[in-house]
């Protein structure tokens, strides 16, 4: 069938490979993400001590 | 007779006092780490680094109102949050939290009792954990409660089921039950390295099961089903108000605080840190520092508990049940055939 907005995507239902069912390997990519977030600069802008110069 | 008693009081006090700091700082550690991920600050307005907000909160929980709902059962719904923290707390007794010091010309061991079935103990005191989250759901009379405290003690029974196959395989590799005795196992060499043969280069398998399950038994993410905020609004402790909420979160910390203290003592050496008898230092300073590095690790676990909940969605209710007894109890039971016969074989 012929979608109206041409922006449908069709859902693969597809079994899981044995590494997907594992959990693991997916879970230590996520944790990776996350320890790379967790070393980050912090874009906050502290604002009564801090403050923005407005253009 | 009178000093040893002395001496155990003051080692008993010294560990409560312990424990509620890191539980109480480890609310602190939350907080940040959480925000830290999600590229924020965190609190940092009371005192330095904010560092006073623990008993900012503290403060804020007694100020606030104690309320009992009218059709609760006021008895067990003050019983339930004091039968978690007890629970909680009372884990310590067994863990050894550092070799002996030799002061005053005695030796003093650093752990409370060391019974010769340590483990069976934890394991005992921690299903207790699961009648104050049960009692307090079934108490407060409401049904998200009542779910939520459901949900908490199935997970914690089929999850238990799994922790304990994983330790039998450990035990069958220390020969012992008491916890003190398995972490000084660990203190033996290991290629030259004195203090570096930890139970995880043993039981790699097992350890991951313990790891999972200790994640589902203190109800941690991705096992936080019984309070999962969007299904059940707060789970078990929705009625709970003031302190008594403030208890049964800090059992929670606690809780962690305490497995992580076991997953230390049972697969990473405990107070064993390598090249410990190598160095050529007093006894006492040896204790000092095998201390100091237990309780590194521990942090290093908090923080690992910590991290993994600020990664992973929650899992489904049935997940959770499948990947409990479908993939974790077999593989515990595989655990402990290739044990038993690497034991037959190795011999």
């Amino acid at each position: 069938m012929h979608s109206l907005s041409n922006r449908s995507k069709v859902v693969v239902n597809k079994e899981m490979t044995l590494k997907e069912r594992m959990y693991l390997p997916a879970i230590f990519g996520g944790m990776m993400i996350t320890i790379k977030h967790f070393f980050k600069r912090k874009p906050t802008i502290q604002y009564p001590e801090q403050k923005k110069r407005v253009q | 007779m009178e000093i040893f008693l002395i001496d155990k009081i003051v080692l008993i006090v010294a560990v409560f006092g312990i424990t509620l700091l890191f539980a109480l700082y480890s609310t602190y550690a939350e907080r940040k780490v959480a925000a830290f991920i999600q590229d924020r600050l965190g609190p940092n307005r009371a005192g330095i680094f904010g560092l006073l907000q623990p008993l900012a909160d503290g403060v804020k929980f007694f100020l606030k109102e104690e309320f009992i709902p009218k059709h609760a059962d006021k008895a067990l719904f003050i019983l339930g949050p004091s039968i978690s923290m007890t629970t909680a707390l009372m884990t310590s007794a067994v863990i050894p939290w550092g070799n002996s010091l030799e002061l005053f010309d005695r030796v003093i061991s650093l752990q409370i009792t060391d019974l010769n079935i340590g483990v069976l103990y934890v394991f005992a005191v921690v299903s207790i954990g699961v009648y104050g989250i049960m009692i307090g759901g079934w108490a407060s009379n409401n049904k998200f409660s009542l779910l939520g405290a459901l949900r908490a003690s199935s997970q914690m029974i089929s999850y238990e089921i799994a922790m304990g196959l994983s330790i039998i395989a450990l035990i069958m590799t220390t020969g012992t039950l008491s916890l003190g005795e398995i972490v000084q196992q660990q203190g033996t060499p290991i290629f030259g390295i004195s203090g570096a043969s930890w139970n995880i280069i043993y039981q790699p398998l097992g350890f991951l099961i313990f790891l999972i399950c200790a994640f589902a038994e203190c109800n941690r993410t991705p096992f936080d089903l019984p309070e999962s905020e969007n299904e059940l609004v707060g789970g078990y402790h929705t009625e709970y108000s003031s302190m008594k909420l403030g208890f049964f979160l800090f059992a929670e910390y606690t809780n962690m605080f305490i497995s992580a203290a076991i997953m230390s003592s049972l697969y990473f050496g405990g107070y064993n840190f390598p090249f410990m008898d190598q160095l050529g230092l007093p006894h006492n300073l040896v204790t000092i520092l095998g201390t100091i590095f237990l309780f590194a690790k521990i942090i290093l676990f908090i923080f690992l508990f910590m991290w993994v909940r600020w990664t992973l969605p929650r899992f489904r209710y049935d997940q959770l049940m499948r990947m409990g007894w479908k993939m974790l109890i077999p593989l515990a039971l595989i655990n402990i055939i290739i044990t038993g016969l690497l034991i037959i074989v190795l011999k």
